[in-house]
């Protein structure tokens, strides 16, 4: 971390603390969110009679019908929404999910999927649909469809139709669905992805659970107007979490993103002229169980990626085919390697390698005789290669109390040592030592002199260490001529601490 | 997903629950709001309005678990568009007020030009900063806090420090 960067962190944590920050939860907190609610609620109303009477009018003339038709007492109608046609019973509210905000705010809208495209209920107020169990018995069951990233891979690419399999949930302390069924089902017609989950309370009568699985049932699909705006490329387990690999058509081109099932990451910004692997990576799982997913985007011939770990392992997987209406030129792949480095190389068809790229942190490099074993280490730094992220040091004893007086004395020196410490150092061997990913550089603040201690810069660190001199930055300062303390573990140095010495 | 979340969970289903949130998550909106837009007063309504605004639509959202990051983009979200409303006439009267001190007036050095070239940059930028170096994000997450990518993060994160070394130079530079 640069001065700059410091200064920031301590600007910014500083003015926060002086924001002043409600303690509690104000009066009437709850009537705000019922009044938003029932504003909300009455659009709800409105849109969701709006949608369907419109429909009811052309649905015969634009639309096909399905041959399914619902169950149940009353007539029924036909609607559609976002490209989903839909039949249930006419008393029964079919709401658009944007107009009713079920995907958020207006921005989030705009994040194409998931977004929720469907909702079928059997009310249509608006705090009565949130919270079906407070509604009198009026509302007895919520059915809501989302649409996914393009399944080209996994359980939801079973094409259209599909069953509802019970979920196991427990929602008998839940106010909003006390004791209720709930069920879910993924598949993909149209070239779209969807998924639906239906909650039914269990006051709901035979004739309306008829009615609402025969609505489900009756579901046609039209192809979206957008084309593929996303895709499931695959998916897979690591570390013990399923994991699906998304490729997004964004405005700044293609996006890849990794979604575990609690943590995930992405990229994007890809080089299209670069011959190389573009890669990324996450870590699932904790201890033996950790596990790297390796993924990113190949250049043009490559049909294959395999993947070098550190533990000699090799792991390789089919290059995939990113959707043309996502990205016409890029493809990608995704594999699971053991945690650490990973060299990675792309062949062609003909089993040419055609590109190659590295991930991961790096493991120990490990230097027959002159590694130093874990623990802290006495001794000076003699140069850093900031970029190969390695550090030569010179191991020395310190040495303080009696230790310190015989070793002066054995040394040539006379009485007791001045202040109390000695430095034996009488092997010239370096050491070269790798730099853990998240090394602490712990220097010393010589404007509060000396027990304060700053997280000094790596490459301000070697300039002072190159240089034998001081580096200042600012009111800090890096001593080139300073002896350290270094701390080893699996190998790689994670601190280095700075001694002081009059 | 888990599959005890989905569309069966509130984590508002009663006063309680809903103070214990609003308890919880509002603290971290109020600061945000506040560092996004240097008001104080202005990040008391911002937030309060995006908790509200939050708890209304969270009872549909499929993942309720994600509140503190739905409620943190709501706040972002806000905090622009608050900067979008504001006037010209507006944004000189802001600009005015946060001109740097008099030369005749004590010297808070270095951290307040910081506070001050912080201010004047684009409320985006400012807002990638924040998120980064107050909230300590990672480019993902604060990429989905402001609606954009990763890489548009980095980037904007960059143009702003680059800004911000231009605009305030080393110590020994002075």
């Amino acid at each position: 971390m640069n001065d700059l960067e410091h200064d920031l962190r301590e600007v910014l944590d500083e003015d926060a603390r002086r924001v002043p920050t409600p303690i509690s939860a104000p009066e009437g907190l709850r009537r705000s969110v019922r009044r938003r609610q029932a504003v909300v609620g009455g659009v709800v109303g409105l849109s969701a009679l709006a949608v369907v009477a419109g429909i009811v009018a052309g649905a015969t003339t634009l639309l096909p019908v399905g041959s399914s038709q619902p169950a149940g007492e009353g007539p029924t109608t036909t609607g559609t929404l976002n490209g989903i046609t839909i039949t249930y019973p006419q008393a029964w509210s079919l709401i658009d999910p944007d107009e009713a905000g079920l995907n958020g705010s207006s921005m989030m809208a705009e994040v194409p999927l998931p977004r929720i495209v469907l909702a079928l209920a059997p009310t249509d107020a608006g705090e009565t649909f949130g919270c079906p169990g407070q509604a009198g018995g009026a509302a007895t069951f919520l059915m809501t469809v989302q649409e996914e990233p393009l399944a080209l891979d996994g359980p939801s690419s079973e094409p259209w139709p599909v069953d509802l399999r019970a979920m196991t949930v427990d929602a008998s302390e839940s106010a909003c669905y006390p004791g209720w069924d709930f069920f879910r089902a993924g598949w993909t017609a149209a070239g779209r992805t969807f998924e639906a989950r239906l909650g039914v309370d269990p006051a709901a009568t035979t004739d309306e659970r008829d009615a609402v699985l025969a609505s489900f049932a009756s579901m046609s699909f039209a192809s979206s107007y957008e084309g593929v705006t996303a895709a499931t490329l695959t998916t897979g387990n690591a570390g013990g979490q399923e994991w699906s690999l998304i490729a997004t058509r964004q405005s700044d081109g293609l996006t890849l993103s990794l979604q575990g099932a609690s943590s995930g990451s992405g990229s994007g910004g890809f080089d299209r002229s670069s011959q190389d692997l573009q890669v990324s990576s996450h870590a699932f799982g904790d201890g033996a169980d950790r596990e790297l997913v390796v993924y990113g985007v190949v250049p043009e011939g490559a049909v294959r990626v395999e993947a070098s770990s550190a533990d000699g392992s090799v792991t390789s997987a089919d290059v995939l085919d990113v959707p043309n209406e996502i990205d016409p030129d890029l493809n990608a792949f995704a594999l699971v390697a053991p945690p650490g480095s990973v060299e990675l190389l792309g062949y062609d068809a003909s089993g040419e390698v055609v590109a190659r790229g590295t991930v991961g942190a790096p493991e120990p490099a490990p230097v027959p005789g002159a590694l130093l074993e874990d623990g802290r280490h006495f001794g000076y730094v003699r140069s850093v290669d900031a970029d190969a992220r390695t550090i030569e040091f010179d191991l020395a004893y310190f040495l303080s109390g009696e230790e310190a007086n015989a070793a002066y004395q054995a040394a040539g020196g006379t009485g007791p040592v001045p202040n109390d410490h000695f430095v034996v150092n009488d092997n010239p061997k370096l050491r070269t030592l790798p730099l853990a990913p998240d090394v602490r550089l712990r220097l010393l603040d010589w404007n509060h002199c000396c027990e304060t201690f700053f997280d000094g810069d790596l490459a301000l660190f070697g300039q002072a260490i190159e240089e034998q001199g001081d580096v200042t930055d600012g009111d800090l300062i890096y001593r080139g001529q300073s002896q350290w303390w270094i701390t080893v573990e699996n190998g790689s140095v994670t601190e280095i601490e700075e001694q002081y010495s009059p | 997903m888990s599959q005890t979340t989905g569309i069966v969970r509130s984590a508002v289903d009663d006063r309680a629950d809903l103070d214990d949130l609003y308890v919880r998550d509002m603290p971290d909106a109020v600061r945000l709001a506040a560092l996004i837009t240097g008001d104080p007063d202005m990040a008391q309504d911002i937030a309060h309005d995006a908790f509200l605004r939050s708890v209304g639509r969270f009872r549909h959202l499929r993942q309720p678990e994600a509140f503190e990051a739905y409620l943190r983009r709501a706040v972002v979200n806000a905090c622009t568009s608050h900067f979008r409303r504001r006037t010209v006439e507006a944004a000189y009267l802001r600009g005015q007020a946060r001109h740097p001190a008099p030369v005749d007036e004590p010297d808070h050095g270095r951290r307040d030009e910081l506070r001050v070239a912080l201010s004047a940059l684009p409320p985006r930028q400012r807002a990638a900063v924040v998120l980064r170096y107050y909230a300590d994000l990672s480019e993902q997450q604060a990429g989905e806090a402001l609606g954009c990518s990763a890489a548009a993060v980095r980037s904007m994160v960059a143009r702003a420090m680059q800004t911000l070394r231009e605009r305030i130079p080393r110590s020994e530079d002075t």
